[in-house]
């Protein structure tokens, strides 16, 4: 290993060498009557002002070398190093390297860190309570949990994830709450993580999950500090991403994904009716198609004549077998809940009339879809975004798909099998080791008391 | 990857598994009812009319579309069959509510066409069954104006959903199938008489014995049938007192029965019947007083108690059970092996005695 | 670890499922010689037997019966042992799948070939036997919970509903005093019979403790009574004995008026399946380990590989398979004899528990 003490300038020399061709890459040297320093960092990461400020002004107007020195040790984001791989990180990190004559290198932090203010919420909007939401830098983030989460106990231990971005992960937790093997087993995890470039929060939760083949999210992902700041008490770990506007939440179960912050906001039996919703939501979006082709093509008996009768009455002219009609009529709206979520917002609106209203009305007349059917698709559609998470939310649309498939093939007795089949993957599944889907999950109060890694659930 | 193309063959593998008998709704035509009937040319044929609903596409327009077709054949399993070659869409008969008999049909056995129905896996138990008059086919041609749904009508007069009336008695196909087959109750149906193309009546009902029909209860009978076995019928009944004619609603009514056999003397059961009445139709025009309410009950007792008297014996005579006296005197007494045998012993000896009472509560909106 | 409350719904499932596995069938073809008594008998046999062995697994801590028997028994005997407890859940939950297959021929997809559907069972159930027993377990509780306000429904309809016969069933309850034969006992146990799967899922029970013995006993006879008399209230004392699936039948007789299904079947059926197909998976998961547990090498005392598992589940599947081309009868056949054959299996194993603890207590003393 090379000593930096000794040859100020090759010291230089090979920083300057790892980071040519950059051309953001600022060397100066400071000079006065009495001592001299010189400076290296990338101005891109670094804020000017800053730099002026408490490098620049201060060096012209201390006496000696020694007193300067002295002066930037005593920043608390200044440190000192001696490993030249080690430099060229922090000077990556937006830092300004100080060399001072005596070979001694100072790393001054002026990161100039690009993130906006705090805004609302936008993609988990509720109706009542906070609706500030996490941005894209960490120290705000951690701000925001630890201002709603004031216990010594509420820890966050920060590593790096990425071998070429180097994103800092803070992994916050209640000490007395967690389930420690659960914490190993994220660390351990996090560790094994071999990536190069690590950019959004949903990213961690694909390379965290034990099993890549899955359909159920088991973690969730949340822009919202009151979520996170709920889920800490009850014993979860909330992983925070540097960059990313979003956190990470585990071990996630079922239940939570059909939990809206506000819920807690409302009078207990208006709480359970809305959860409730969200469930027999859940349960229609997923089902309706099936049945739909299960009743309109094999099991006929089923309905009551009345709509026995209408539904053959209205699907008189249409030329092809129900489940096309669906997988048409849902295909349809799939494209229209995509076009409308990319498009810039002046113009979402217009493509969800064109597409709901005229589209619909016209298949209608035209005999090429039932009417029934543009209900049932327009139900399907509502009671899916029923669903508070966005995660979920997408599980759920493609899971209908399976139904329809199994509807085709088995009819009503192809709906209960997949409604078991799910069951049963559901109840296989394990978010970090906790049992993923459950009729009565883990109540409040026992969360608190097992602190000490013994799961009173059993 | 590989396992996502895995995935995708085996659906790809899955899809020729459905199909080749896949029927849409739109495919079929769903049969309302089924009439049965003896061949008018050879007594030993049976004629099956089935009355198919079409399907309307615009469920705001008011008219119905029927189709009823008719075949003659030796079964009617192979009647069935052959209708199925003069109709274009597969016949579904899921949602077939309503089974006629033919007059003529019923006289001779249904034994036969209830095992039909009871084989068929699609034929629901929730079926109702009566006796069509003079035919069952003109019985399922009667399109009255008020239907907007094929048999309709007929199926809500029979269950009770729409009209209320007293006079008619509902049998579903699988109480039909267990009176047939228990000892101790006997079957009954009612009789739907087509009046004219548009209107039919139900107010009377056959007695079987287990073979064949033994008895015609008139309208009367068939209400005390309904009072005796049904829990607050809504029905009327009229009543002299003084000399002048009064009219009185059933709001609540509870029967129930027991059979007595006293030591020394005759078997009888007995009758206790509740009713909670309003006056309904006074046709003298004085004020009504409480205690004028009392004799008037009291009056209304006496009549109930000799009318009901009288149904029940002629009943009883006809030779069919119908209430399932049989059955009750089974089910309450131990000696298995004995008591069937002692019950056709005692049942020439049977006395009915019928206690009523009416408490008419209310005079209505006026005094 | 799972609770305590697990062991009521494993023993809810088979009280439960006992409609499809031809006990209301065995208990009618008894229903004037004994059918009542056995049923008595029957819950005093059923709760004995629980008791005991619970008592008897609560011996063996978190230890599952191929653990046990490994442990104490020279490896051939243990394996015979468990190869004939292989053979007994196997065919329970075979059973189970084959009368259901053939159910829902009957009432829902008679244009799927059968065939077809025994596959779709069969994927269901061979992904979801290689689960751990913990997650066999929460979805067990999921799937019941979820039912049984269903069935209560059911029941409420069914009960309340006044076409219901009263008469009928007390005529059998006045059968009561007959001698029952040693396969209407057999028969009725099955009902409590749930508790046998703690020979497996002891592994996950933490310091299983089951209280209130009396209310599975309760609980026992209620159920062995409603799935014994309520068909027989809707078809009748000697009309029932016609019909294949007397509870099928009865569900059919059923229908709200305020939901867009009308008729209670298709919910019925919906039930069921989900009933039956977790009962098959409890079963056969237990089969599977049991299976392993011969597997077992000795010396490591380590389960098996993971894959091995799959060539359980083949013969498995193609057994199930095979059997389909049993006939209605045979299959009747087949349902009654395993009630028959399992009471005595349950009998030995219980005696081999407790046979098992004395060995391993006489061995300790010894060194």
């Amino acid at each position: 290993m090379p000593s930096s003490r000794k040859k100020p300038d090759s010291l230089l020399e090979s920083l300057s060498e790892k980071l040519s061709k950059s051309s953001d890459l600022e060397q100066r040297s400071l000079c006065t009557a009495e001592h001299q320093v010189k400076l290296i960092y990338l101005k891109s990461v670094c804020d000017s002002a800053t730099l002026n400020r408490f490098i620049l002004t201060p060096f012209f107007e201390t006496e000696s070398e020694q007193s300067y020195e002295n002066y930037i040790a005593s920043f608390p984001g200044t440190t000192s190093s001696e490993d030249i791989k080690e430099i060229l990180d922090y000077i990556l990190q937006g830092r300004v390297g100080i060399v001072f004559n005596s070979g001694k290198i100072y790393l001054f932090e002026a990161v100039r860190v690009e993130a906006g203010p705090v805004q609302d919420a936008q993609t988990e909007v509720i109706v009542q309570g906070p609706s500030d939401s996490f941005n894209e830098s960490l120290e705000v983030n951690m701000n925001l949990i630890r201002r709603r989460y004031q216990s010594h106990d509420l820890k966050a231990e920060t590593t790096t994830v990425g071998n070429k971005s180097k994103t800092s992960v803070a992994i916050m937790y209640d000490q007395t709450r967690i389930d420690p093997d659960v914490l190993a087993e994220v660390k351990r995890r996090l560790e094994g993580i071999s990536i190069d470039i690590l950019q959004a929060s949903a990213e961690l939760d694909k390379y965290l999950s034990a099993n890549k083949f899955r359909l159920f999210p088991t973690t969730i992902v949340t822009e919202r500090p009151d979520r996170a700041v709920f889920n800490i008490s009850e014993g979860k770990i909330v992983l925070l991403v540097d960059t990313a506007g979003y956190a990470v939440i585990l071990p996630a179960i079922f239940n939570d994904f059909f939990t809206a912050m506000d819920d807690k906001l409302q009078v207990l039996p208006v709480g359970w009716f809305l959860k409730t919703i969200r469930y027999i939501g859940l349960m229609m979006t997923v089902t309706l198609p099936a049945f739909y082709v299960a009743f309109t093509s094999f099991n006929t008996e089923v309905w009551k004549v009345q709509i026995a009768l209408l539904v053959s009455g209205s699907r008189a002219t249409v030329p092809y077998p129900s489940f096309m009609e669906v997988i048409l009529m849902l295909l349809m709206m799939e494209f229209l809940t995509e076009a409308s979520l990319r498009l810039p917002k002046a113009i979402g609106p217009t493509a969800t009339t064109v597409g709901g209203l005229i589209l619909g009305t016209a298949a209608t007349e035209a005999g090429l879809v039932s009417n029934i059917m543009i209900i049932l698709v327009s139900a399907v559609a509502i009671s899916n975004f029923v669903i508070p998470l966005n995660m979920m939310g997408f599980t759920i649309r493609v899971l209908k798909y399976g139904f329809i498939f199994l509807g085709t093939i088995y009819g009503l007795l192809g709906v209960v099998l997949g409604m078991v089949g799910v069951v049963m993957y559901l109840t296989g599944l394990r978010s970090f080791g906790k049992p993923y889907f459950r009729m009565f999950s883990v109540d409040r109060a026992k969360v608190s008391s097992s602190s000490k890694g013994e799961r009173t659930d059993g | 990857m590989k396992k996502a193309a895995c995935m995708i063959l085996a659906l790809i593998l899955f899809l020729p598994l459905q199909g080749c008998r896949f029927k849409d709704i739109d495919l079929k035509l769903f049969v309302m009812a089924i009439g049965l009937d003896v061949s008018d040319d050879h007594p030993d044929k049976i004629k099956v009319t089935l009355k198919i609903a079409i399907p309307q596409g615009d469920p705001k327009k008011a008219d119905e579309k029927v189709q009823i077709l008719t075949q003659e054949s030796d079964t009617i399993a192979e009647a069935v069959r052959e209708m199925k070659s003069r109709v274009d869409k597969e016949l579904d008969f899921g949602h077939c509510k309503a089974m006629i008999f033919g007059e003529k049909y019923a006289k001779t056995s249904l034994r036969d066409s209830l095992d039909w129905a009871m084989r068929r896996r699609d034929i629901q138990m929730m079926m109702y069954c009566a006796v069509g008059k003079p035919s069952a086919k003109e019985v399922l041609g009667v399109q009255p104006a008020s239907e907007r749904i094929p048999v309709n009508s007929l199926l809500l007069a029979l269950s009770r959903d729409g009209t209320e009336s007293p006079f008619i008695v509902p049998i579903f196909f699988y109480n039909l199938h267990r009176r047939f087959n228990e000892t101790g109750l006997d079957p009954l149906l009612p009789v739907i008489e087509a009046k004219s193309e548009q209107e039919f009546e139900i107010s009377t009902a056959y007695l079987f014995n287990k073979q064949k029909i033994v008895y015609l209860m008139n309208p009367e009978e068939t209400r005390f049938y309904n009072l005796l076995t049904t829990k607050n019928l809504l029905t009327n009944f009229n009543v002299n007192y003084n000399g002048s004619r009064y009219a009185y609603n059933v709001e609540h009514s509870k029967a129930s029965y027991k059979i007595k056999t006293p030591k020394d003397g005759e078997p009888y059961i007995e009758y206790k019947i509740k009713l909670v009445a309003e006056l309904e139709e006074n046709k003298t025009e004085s004020i009504v007083s409480e205690q004028f309410l009392r004799d008037l009950g009291a009056a209304a007792e006496a009549d109930l108690n000799q009318k009901i008297q009288k149904a029940l014996e002629k009943v009883h005579k006809s030779g069919s059970d119908p209430y399932g006296w049989g059955l009750r005197y089974a089910a309450t007494h131990w000696n298995n092996r004995t008591e069937f045998k002692e019950w056709a012993d005692m049942s020439e000896r049977l006395k009915f005695k019928v206690n009523s009472k009416v408490l008419v509560k209310y005079t209505g909106m006026i005094r | 670890m799972v609770k305590s409350k697990y062991f009521y719904y494993l023993f809810l499932i088979n009280a439960l499922i006992n409609i499809i596995n031809f006990v209301p069938r065995g208990l009618i073809s008894h229903r004037f010689s004994g059918a009542m008594m056995s049923v008595l008998i029957a819950v005093l046999i059923g709760t004995l037997f629980i008791y005991l062995f619970v008592k008897g697994m609560s011996k063996f801590p978190q230890k599952g019966l191929p653990e046990i028997l490994n442990e104490n028994y020279p490896r051939i005997i243990s394996s015979l042992m468990l190869l004939g407890h292989v053979v007994l859940w196997y065919t329970a939950g075979l059973i189970t799948l084959l009368s259901f297959v053939d159910v829902s021929l009957r009432y829902i997809s008679s244009d799927v070939p059968s065939y077809i559907i025994m596959i779709g069972f069969l994927v269901v159930v061979c992904l979801s036997i290689r689960l751990t027993s913990e997650s066999i377990m929460y979805a067990l509780e999921v799937l019941i919970v979820l039912n049984i306000p269903l069935i209560i429904y059911f029941l409420l309809k069914g009960l309340l509903n006044p076409y219901f016969s009263w008469d009928a069933v007390m005529q059998i309850v006045t059968y009561s005093w007959t001698m029952p034969s040693y396969e209407s006992i057999a028969q009725a146990t099955f009902i409590f019979s749930g508790y046998i799967n703690l020979a497996l899922f002891n592994r996950v029970f933490k310091n299983l403790k089951v209280r209130h013995f009396w209310l599975i006993g309760v609980m026992g006879f209620l159920i062995l009574l409603i799935s014994f008399l309520v068909p027989i209230g809707y078809q009748g004392t000697v009309g029932i004995e016609r019909h294949v699936y007397p509870w099928f039948t009865t569900a059919d007789a059923l229908r709200t008026k305020t939901f867009i299904v009308e008729r209670v079947l298709f919910m019925f059926y919906f039930t069921y399946l989900t009933l039956s197909l977790v009962s098959t998976i409890v079963h056969w998961h237990v089969a599977l380990e049991f299976t392993k547990g011969i597997f077992v090498s000795k010396k490591q005392r380590t389960s098996p590989k993971r894959s091995i598992e799959w060539w359980i589940i083949i013969p498995f599947s193609i057994l199930a398979l095979l059997g389909l081309k049993m006939g209605q009868f045979t299959l009747d056949h087949l349902g009654l004899m395993y009630l028959d054959v399992r009471f005595v299996g349950e009998m030995f194993m219980i005696l081999s528990v407790y046979f098992t603890y004395w060995l391993k207590r006489r061995r300790r003393r010894k060194t």
